[in-house]
């Protein structure tokens, strides 16, 4: 019988399914079609993330000999769901626990500090909690350990980073009803500050911009990645050259192998993407009647394109200034020769990119959009490398978590192990 | 009535949209059926309403989609989203 019940829970679909049907429970007015509809969307959602995650982790293989063998450094695409799927198969347990721990721990500080977040971006919650993991594990800690002490730092974080911002969302918003909940809170609020190098020029808006059309594409989130992807995996075929990518394309051609690849990652990453949606559904559901129930006065940390309806060019002047500076920072990691070049990927730098525009254009105009993403953009990419080593021995290849505030608080955490 | 919530990757925006829209539609009396997904959804969606934020809902509308849509401008502000939608519950 325990080894059932030990068995059933450390499967992480199961254990999300439990935390739903809890927090269904909990709510008064769900009877028991809710009840087990929510269970199990949760329970299969969560499932449904798992299939994306191994074939992505699949094609990721395959970009990486290419790349190997082609240009004899590591290529990594700084994609966080492809690296959060690569951790399930061995840490998924630690990962779900840390999540639910940082959720809880989220609402205990919102509580009792004065920070009033409450971080409702659960997928970003769920690439913390997964850097989180892989850091506290490498450091040796047995499970439950890494869980506690993994889920009070992401739940701190939660609540404490979306202060960062607030500033400036007053002055995005209008009002201080809303937070930012997306982790590159420390990036968000820095390119504020660079756009405050433009304040002259504050009124000289983004929003007065025309792009042209095509620009669009990125903003269609499948496309977007489409299209990095299948640059980066003819740029590392041709490079492999025809034997070497022979040797691992089971008898598809080799111009054809690419093809398949790179589409095929971008449809495991939109089903991982569905994934997440299904899962976090009821769980969020239940976080905000907790929330709403039990902390008066707290406000809600959402996620970034709920800040895009308020300056929509600033969004693509983010994208393009975030992704130059990827750009750049592969032609520096090149000349100088690092071991690893970081790959910027398309999704993020619209997402992250684009919300540190708008940060940059609300204090400095265009220009502080520019900027400030440019700022964000180089964060991004160089960031990332210095828990590089980490994470590839915890088994994370080819791809890495580039977002800024996990990475920052990583880094600290590694300094603060490195003394003991 | 189906009701189609939706954003870019159909993750963070819009499952805080729906758990918003039911919240409304309950407090109202409002029988309503709320999905929320990508945006790669709303091709395949026969309902009676898309819900998203504005800048998504314009383009939405200039690309000419036939389902009514309607746009959010602060997904916190219940009475914004409720005074959106009254004109479409029972028809």
């Amino acid at each position: 019988m325990l080894k059932f019940l030990i068995s059933l829970f450390s499967s992480p679909a199961i254990l999300l399914g439990a935390v739903a049907f809890i927090g269904l429970v909990a709510q008064k007015g769900k009877d028991f079609t809710d009840v087990t509809k929510g269970t199990l969307k949760t329970i299969v959602g969560f499932l449904i993330f798992q299939i994306g995650a191994t074939t992505i982790t699949s094609t990721l293989q395959s970009f990486n000999v290419l790349f190997q063998d082609g240009f004899h450094i590591h290529g990594v695409i700084a994609a966080p769901e492809a690296a959060t799927a690569m951790a399930q198969g061995k840490y998924g347990f630690v990962v779900a626990l840390t999540l639910i721990l940082g959720f809880a721990m989220n609402l205990v500080f919102a509580r009792i500090t004065p920070f009033k977040n409450i971080f409702f971006t659960g997928g970003h919650s769920l690439f913390f909690a997964c850097v989180l993991a892989l850091i506290l594990k490498f450091e040796g800690l047995n499970d439950a350990w890494a869980i506690i002490l993994g889920g009070t730092i992401l739940g701190f974080c939660s609540t404490a980073l979306p202060a960062l911002c607030q500033p400036f969302m007053r002055k995005i918003t209008g009002g201080d009803a809303q937070a930012i909940g997306h982790f590159n809170m420390i990036g968000y609020a820095t390119s504020g500050l660079v756009g405050m190098l433009f304040k002259k020029h504050a009124n000289e808006t983004t929003e007065n911009i025309k792009f042209p059309k095509f620009l669009s594409l990125f903003k269609d989130f499948i496309i977007g990645v489409a299209i990095v992807m299948l640059i980066m995996f003819y740029v590392a075929t041709f490079a492999a050259g025809q034997a070497a990518t022979a040797k691992i394309a089971g008898g598809v051609h080799w111009l054809v192998f690419p093809l398949i690849q790179a589409l095929t990652f971008t449809a495991a990453m939109s089903v991982l993407m569905y994934g997440v949606g299904m899962f976090l559904e009821e769980i969020t559901n239940a976080f905000v009647s907790i929330s709403t129930k039990f902390i008066p006065g707290s406000r809600p940390a959402l996620d970034v394109p709920t800040i895009f309806p308020y300056a929509p060019t600033a969004v693509l002047v983010g994208f393009l200034g975030s992704y130059a500076a990827g750009l750049l920072g592969i032609v520096i990691m090149t000349v100088f020769h690092f071991s690893t070049v970081i790959i910027p990927a398309a999704h993020i730098c619209f997402f992250s990119g684009g919300a540190a525009g708008v940060f940059g254009n609300s204090t400095g105009g265009w220009r502080g959009a520019l900027a400030g993403s440019f700022v964000m953009g180089l964060m991004l990419a160089f960031l990332p490398l210095l828990l590089l080593p980490v994470l590839q021995q915890m088994g994370i290849q080819g791809s890495t978590f580039p977002n800024v505030d996990y990475n920052v608080v990583g880094i600290l955490l590694k300094q603060v192990f490195s003394i003991f | 009535m189906k009701v189609l919530v939706t954003c870019r990757n159909g993750m963070g925006t819009s499952t805080m949209l729906t758990v918003q829209v039911r919240n409304v539609a309950s407090k109202n009396g409002w029988d309503v059926d709320c999905e929320h997904a990508s945006l790669d959804a709303v091709g395949s969606f026969h309902g009676d309403l898309i819900i998203s934020l504005s800048d998504v809902a314009q383009e939405l509308k200039d690309e000419g989609v036939k389902t009514p849509v309607i746009g959010i401008q602060s997904l916190m502000d219940a009475n914004e989203i409720e005074r959106k939608m009254a004109p479409f519950v029972g028809k």
